[in-house]
């Protein structure tokens, strides 16, 4: 009974004791590990588990391990071996996880704290990173795949990121944060902060596939990583989102870039981003785009193809638009040994206004010696509102090693088409590059052809601190096979520099011929107007080119100030001419005060009113780019003297003035058929010559190349409208129609017996000439009456047509003078000799002439006969035309004399207004009861001018009715005239003309005429009536004005009476002065007998006794005469006498 | 006695003759005023009479080598050229100096030109009385001794031409041979003198102022 008490005592002691001891083991354990816990070896196995996992040489400072799960580490170091630095710090990292006691059965961490974490990323000297040593120095090795992780609760506090690059620079990335957390039972949450402006916000699924999601908000770039990045720009901004799955095959998901703007570009759209088997991350675009913010290249969206980058980068397929165009673009690119290929091709891209396609390839390698030698060939066709051109350029650049670049760029001639359809051929031209350092430098651009001239162009372009310089120099550029409309060669001279913010341009000369442009001014984005240049043009025209001599010089210059983008530019400046002529008449000084404003959609150009010509001038001009419309210029005068125009049109007839004008010109292109006119002047009364006209419309219309100008002029009832068209440039032909009604004609008020003359004429016409063959075709049909003073004195009818150089006159006639004249023919302009002209004419009243002529009154009787002029019948004749005149005188005769048939012909030669030939031939007028035969020939020489030659023989010419018509005082002068005349010389003046006549008088008493009255009179010769037997003879000489009596002689009534001396200044008309001795004897002188050996005195003594001498002076039509003694005539007049007395026929 | 009366009239006779009838031929040039106003004027008048209206505005080049056959042509011939040259202007024609560019080729002709003289005298004549010294060739005559002497002098020519087609050689027209003539008359009484008549000059001079 008690002894079940003991063996219970004993298991209590033994089980006491067990327990004892399990106290006392786990107690000893508990020291051991405590005691283990305070050593070092924690630490070190730490430090060399780091080691061996991550291959990465570790330090750590302490270790502290609390039995309740916290760990912490002091000062934790990383770094790769080998390296300078470390490669990560922890000043103190602490852990959250399974408690000591319960390590043997669970081990998880289920938090992780670091504070004053320092990561530092180096780059070596090759350019690799240390964190890369890092990747591939680690043992990898495959994860095992649970299906689900449980990852530990992160914070990660003061961290900061060290980057070192190989040049030397250093930037720190401080206030970093990291967070994570498991958010849901399979879901992980992650939070990395830099700063206030860099947030990533991601989540991933712990579980299988791993879906996962990151958000990435920038909103502007955080102070390190400006430093590190120093060309992102500081607004960059960006919100990016990823979602994808990762699972044992790779990664796959989906990058929408929701809205990023870096640069000043913006790019958002969405693009598959997923890995291959053989390691490559491949992005395929789903409409991802990049567009520029303000004016730039035009928006890149891809749509089609993929990049994939892993050890080669390889652009497949890819596709998208550029702008309004496509692009395409395959190829790839090596990173190992920097060699790849690309292959681009563009269409329809557009560029502000300018259109493009082309393509390109580019390929790179480096070779053995390290350069980098790219080579590139571009082919090219560009659209410009100024022409179109394709083209090719070949770009080979090299950098070495050290990332110098060399390298030549050509550029194959290639060919500009203007809009105007003009061909100009761009001759080739080759550069040279060079790089050192971030300076760009182009050291040679200059034409290969060397024959066309020197042009050399050098530049230099900083890219480090964008500041660049350009000069172009030029001499005698010989470019005539492209440049046609300049004048050439061409002298440039251009210098420029800047940065990319400021251009200065410093010197623009451009010289061609006599024209010289300077420019000069700067272009600084920072300005409100970055635009601000100044320009000058000067052309001098050469004294020996008579082209260019209608002035002395022309001067512009202007001022232009604005933007580019947008284009918003206004110009202001000055066009000026001195001493402008035009057609040789001196217009003077003109001075055009221009003002311009440009912009991207419209052109506006206007003047300050400009007086020109006597009159007020303005311009404008507009034009739209967008609108369709073309540029329109507007022009405006007022008050235009047409005298002006007149003198510059060499028609100094013009009068008058244009009131108002104004002209509407439309260019859509420089091409003439688009170009459209409209145009409108009135004007008041004006006058061209001997038309005068109330008021005149003019008006001009272009369409397609037509021009067709009207000018309708009113006067009183009467109107004339006429119409010309041609069509421009060439110009083959113009065509005029005119219409007339009820115009009165011109008055000719230069013939004061012309006022009271009225006329009108209506009728219309047309004509078409054409210029090459100088023909025309066309038609008139014109009446028109006279009427003076109430009554009409004629009335015209007149029919014509032309055709090509042939004029016919159907029918022309007039109902005149009581009578009436037809003319029909025809006239070859080309061979005026040809022409066949019938003028007939029946009845004609000249008397009905005399409120012209008084003189005509005394006509009696009418006429009737004919013209004809027709091509000579035979080859001999005198000229090529013959000329019949043929008049029958009904009753007719001037006065008292009678005249009687004209039978006229004559032949011409016509070769121009100043060189012509007409002479009589066969000439007879029957005259006075006798007839006089004329010869005439007038000819004209361009170089001589007009002559004239008349020869007229007399015959039997009654002297009474002649003496009569002229002089009817009662006292008949009797005789029976014969002889010849004959006048020549020039016909300008009677100074010039030189006169021979010798003449015969029978059956005559001439006791009335002047000279012998008064010689009968001092001899008492009676006056009484007697049969006329007087017979006599004159010979005359006109020379310089002066009539000299040759030989003159006459007896009657028993007595010999002869003249000697002459008449003066005959040009003087019937103011010329008598100068002449009649001498009167009763028998002929050379029948006086005078001592035969007599002195002087005696013999002249003797010759008183026999000769009575009258002196006749004063004027032709004032006779004075007495008698004088022969000793008072001169010497030589009583030699001449005398030796009348001794003169013998034998 | 009445041998020396007579022998002092026969002296003083013969004193008056060597003064009364001295001959001096005098001029510059080799032919005198007279002579070329006799020939000269004899060939205007027959020139005058030359038909020329044929010949209006007609391009006529006229031919001289049957009139002026040497290379020094007298002056005659020549004035006979210039005159027929200027009545062909004044009447109409035109005149050409290159055959070929003419119409109508004038060739000139003449019958004759020249001068009659005829002497009349009264007295002695002058005798040539041989060399004075033998050695010259200087002749020496003795003095004229004219009671009455009258010189005759008349002028004669005459002119004519053909005209003709210079490219068919047919005859457009002709005129001439008209005949101008000239007279001079000069009269010596006991040796005063001349008493000049005729129809040149200068016979229709009056003598000294």
């Amino acid at each position: 009974m008690d002894q079940s008490t003991p063996r219970r005592s004993s298991r209590r002691r033994w089980l006491w004791r067990l327990v004892m001891g399990l106290g006392l083991l786990l107690l000893l354990i508990v020291v051991v590990v405590q005691i283990f816990l305070w050593t070092d070896y924690p630490r070190r196995i730490a430090v060399a588990e780091i080691q061996k996992r991550l291959g990465l040489q570790a330090t750590i400072g302490s270790v502290s391990i609390s039995w309740l799960g916290h760990t912490r580490v002091h000062d934790l170091s990383l770094a790769v071996p080998m390296s300078d630095g470390p490669l990560l710090e922890v000043k103190a990292l602490d852990l959250w996880h399974t408690s000591l006691p319960l390590i043997a059965f669970s081990q998880s961490v289920d938090q992780v704290s670091a504070d004053g974490v320092d990561l530092y990323l180096r780059q070596q000297s090759d350019g690799k990173w240390n964190i890369q040593q890092l990747a591939t120095g680690r043992n990898t090795e495959p994860a095992k795949s649970t299906g689900s992780l449980d990852l530990p609760d992160v914070t990660a506090r003061q961290v900061q990121l060290h980057v070192y690059k190989r040049d030397g620079s250093e930037t720190d990335l401080k206030d970093v944060s990291i967070d994570g957390v498991q958010s849901a039972a399979l879901e992980y949450a992650l939070k990395l902060n830099i700063g206030q402006s860099l947030r990533i916000e991601g989540k991933t699924a712990l579980a299988k596939d791993f879906h996962h999601e990151v958000r990435i908000s920038l909103t502007g770039l955080p102070e390190g990583i400006q430093k590190l990045l120093p060309a992102a720009p500081k607004s960059s901004a960006a919100e990016i989102r990823w979602t994808g799955r990762a699972a044992p095959d790779g990664v796959t998901g989906v990058l929408e870039v929701q809205t990023s703007a870096v640069a000043g570009a913006q790019a958002f759209g969405q693009g598959v981003i997923y890995t291959t088997a053989e390691n490559e991350i491949v992005f395929e675009p789903r409409g991802f785009s990049v567009e520029p913010e303000k004016a730039g290249p035009p928006a890149l969206r891809l749509t089609d193809g993929r990049i994939k980058i892993g050890k080669r980068i390889r652009i497949d397929r890819l596709r998208g638009n550029l702008g309004q165009g496509t692009v395409a673009a395959d190829g790839f690119f090596e990173p190992a040994n920097f060699s790849g290929e690309l292959q681009a091709a563009w269409e329809q891209v557009s560029q502000r206004d300018i259109l493009s396609s082309g393509r390109m390839t580019l390929s790179t390698h480096r070779d053995f010696t390290g350069r980098q030698i790219a080579q590139s060939t571009i082919h090219a066709s560009l659209a410009t509102p100024a022409g179109r051109t394709s083209g090719d350029i070949d770009i080979h650049l090299e950098m070495n090693p050290s990332r110098d670049v060399t390298g030549t760029i050509k550029a194959a001639p290639l060919d500009w088409t203007t809009i105007s359809n003009r061909r100009i051929p761009v001759p080739a031209m080759e550069a040279s590059l060079q790089s050192a350092g971030s300076i760009l430098r182009l050291q040679t651009l200059k034409l290969v052809d060397s024959s066309l001239g020197r042009l050399l162009a050098t530049g230099e372009l900083d890219l480090k601190s964008h500041a660049w310089w350009a000069s172009i120099d030029a001499a005698g550029l010989n470019v005539s096979n492209s440049l046609r409309e300049l004048p050439l060669p061409v002298d440039l001279d251009v210098s420029a520099h800047g940065s990319f913010a400021r251009a200065e341009l410093g010197r623009v000369y451009f010289k061609t011929g006599r024209t010289v442009l300077w420019t000069d001014g700067f272009y600084d984005s920072s300005f409100p107007k970055p635009v601000n240049l100044n320009a000058w043009l000067w052309y001098a025209p050469s004294p020996d080119d008579e082209a260019d001599a209608d002035f002395s010089g022309m001067q512009a210059q202007a001022a232009i100030l604005g933007t580019l983008h947008p284009r918003v530019l206004h110009a202001e400046g000055l066009v000026s001419a001195n001493e402008l002529s035009i057609a040789g008449v001196k217009i003077g000084d003109v001075a055009i005060n221009l003002l311009a404003d440009l912009s991207d959609e419209r052109a506006k150009i206007r003047s300050r009113e400009i007086e020109l010509l006597g009159a007020t001038w303005t311009l404008r001009g507009d034009w739209h780019a967008f609108s369709g419309d073309p540029l329109t210029v507007i022009a405006t005068w007022q008050h235009l003297p047409l005298q002006r125009i007149g003198t510059l049109l060499q028609r100094p007839g013009l009068r008058g003035a244009i009131d108002t004008g104004e002209a509407t010109l439309l260019l859509p292109s420089a091409r003439l058929k688009e170009i459209e006119l409209d145009a409108t002047t009135q004007a008041g009364p004006v006058g061209f010559g001997a038309i005068d006209a109330d008021s005149a419309v003019f008006t001009a219309r272009l369409r397609g190349g037509a021009l067709a100008a009207t000018a309708k002029f009113q006067r009183g009832k009467g109107s004339i409208d006429t119409v010309v068209s041609l069509n421009l440039p060439r110009v083959p032909q113009i065509k005029a129609t005119a219409t007339i009604d009820q115009w009165p004609a011109p008055t000719l008020n230069q013939k004061p017996w012309l006022a009271s003359l009225t006329a009108t004429l209506s009728g219309r016409g047309g004509a078409t000439y054409w210029r090459e063959t100088h023909s025309f075709q066309g038609n008139a049909e014109l009446t028109g009456r006279m009427d003076r003073e109430g009554k009409t004195v004629g009335d015209v009818q007149f029919v014509a047509k032309a055709q090509d150089q042939l004029l016919s006159v159907e029918q022309a006639s007039i109902n005149t003078l009581g009578g009436r004249a037809t003319l029909t023919g025809e006239l070859d302009l080309a061979d005026p000799n040809t022409a066949q002209f019938d003028l007939l004419f029946h009845q004609l009243a000249p008397a009905e002439l005399a409120w012209i002529r008084p003189e005509l009154g005394g006509v009696s009787g009418t006429i009737t006969g004919s013209l004809l002029i027709h091509p000579s019948p035979f080859a001999r004749d005198l000229g090529p035309l013959e000329i019949l005149l043929t008049l029958r005188p009904e009753n007719a005769g001037f006065r008292s004399i009678p005249l009687g048939p004209i039978n006229l012909a004559a032949y011409a030669e016509y070769v121009s207004p100043q060189d012509f030939r007409l002479v009589t031939d066969r000439a007879q007028i029957d005259l006075a009861g006798g007839s006089i035969k004329p010869f005439v020939r007038l000819s004209s020489t361009p170089h001589r001018g007009l002559a004239q030659l008349l020869t007229a023989t007399l015959k039997d010419l009654n002297l009474e009715p002649i003496v009569k018509a002229f002089r009817d005082d009662g006292k008949p002068v009797v005789g029976i005239v014969s002889g010849e005349v004959r006048i020549y010389g020039a016909a300008r003046s009677l100074g010039e003309i030189t006169a021979e006549a010798n003449l015969q008088v029978y059956d005559s008493d001439l006791v009335n005429f002047g000279p012998i009255a008064a010689l009968y009179n001092v001899m008492r010769a009676g006056a009484g009536g007697q049969k006329p037997q007087g017979t006599g003879n004159v010979s005359l000489r006109l020379e310089q004005a002066r009539l000299n009596i040759v030989n003159a002689s006459y007896f009657n009534r028993g007595i010999f009476a002869s003249a000697y001396g002459g008449i003066d200044g005959l040009d003087n008309g019937m103011a010329a002065k008598n100068d002449y001795t009649v001498l009167g004897s009763v028998r002929l002188l050379k029948d006086i007998n005078l001592p035969g050996f007599a002195d002087a005195d005696k013999i002249l003594s003797a010759f008183q006794s026999s000769v009575t001498a009258v002196y006749v002076d004063g004027t032709l039509d004032k006779i004075r005469a007495k008698q004088v003694a022969l000793s008072e005539l001169g010497a030589s007049l009583r030699a001449i006498v005398l030796g009348k007395v001794r003169e013998r026929e034998n | 006695m009445r041998l020396p009366r007579t022998l002092s009239l026969l002296a003083g006779l013969l004193l008056l003759g060597s003064t009364a009838c001295s001959s001096l031929r005098s001029t510059d040039p080799y032919r005198t005023a007279t002579e070329q106003y006799l020939m000269n004027e004899a060939a205007r008048k027959s020139v005058e009479r030359l038909l020329t209206a044929p010949l209006r505005d007609r391009l006529v080049f006229v031919e001289t080598r049957y009139l002026i056959g040497t290379t020094n042509p007298s002056a005659e011939a020549l004035f006979i050229v210039a005159e027929l040259r200027a009545k062909l202007l004044e009447a109409g024609a035109r005149l050409t100096e290159e055959r070929l560019k003419a119409q109508v080729v004038l060739e000139l002709r003449a019958v004759g030109i020249g001068i009659d003289r005829l002497e009349t005298l009264v007295g002695i004549p002058s005798i040539s009385l041989g060399s004075a010294t033998g050695t010259t060739s200087v002749p020496v005559l003795s003095p004229e001794l004219a009671i009455v002497k009258r010189s005759q002098q008349r002028g004669f020519a005459s002119i004519a031409y053909v005209a003709f087609w210079r490219d068919t050689g047919e005859i457009v027209t002709s005129s001439g041979p008209f005949l101008g003539s000239t007279f001079r008359q000069d009269f010596w009484i006991l040796g005063f003198g001349p008493r000049t008549v005729g129809n040149i000059p200068p016979a229709r001079e009056f003598g000294k102022e």
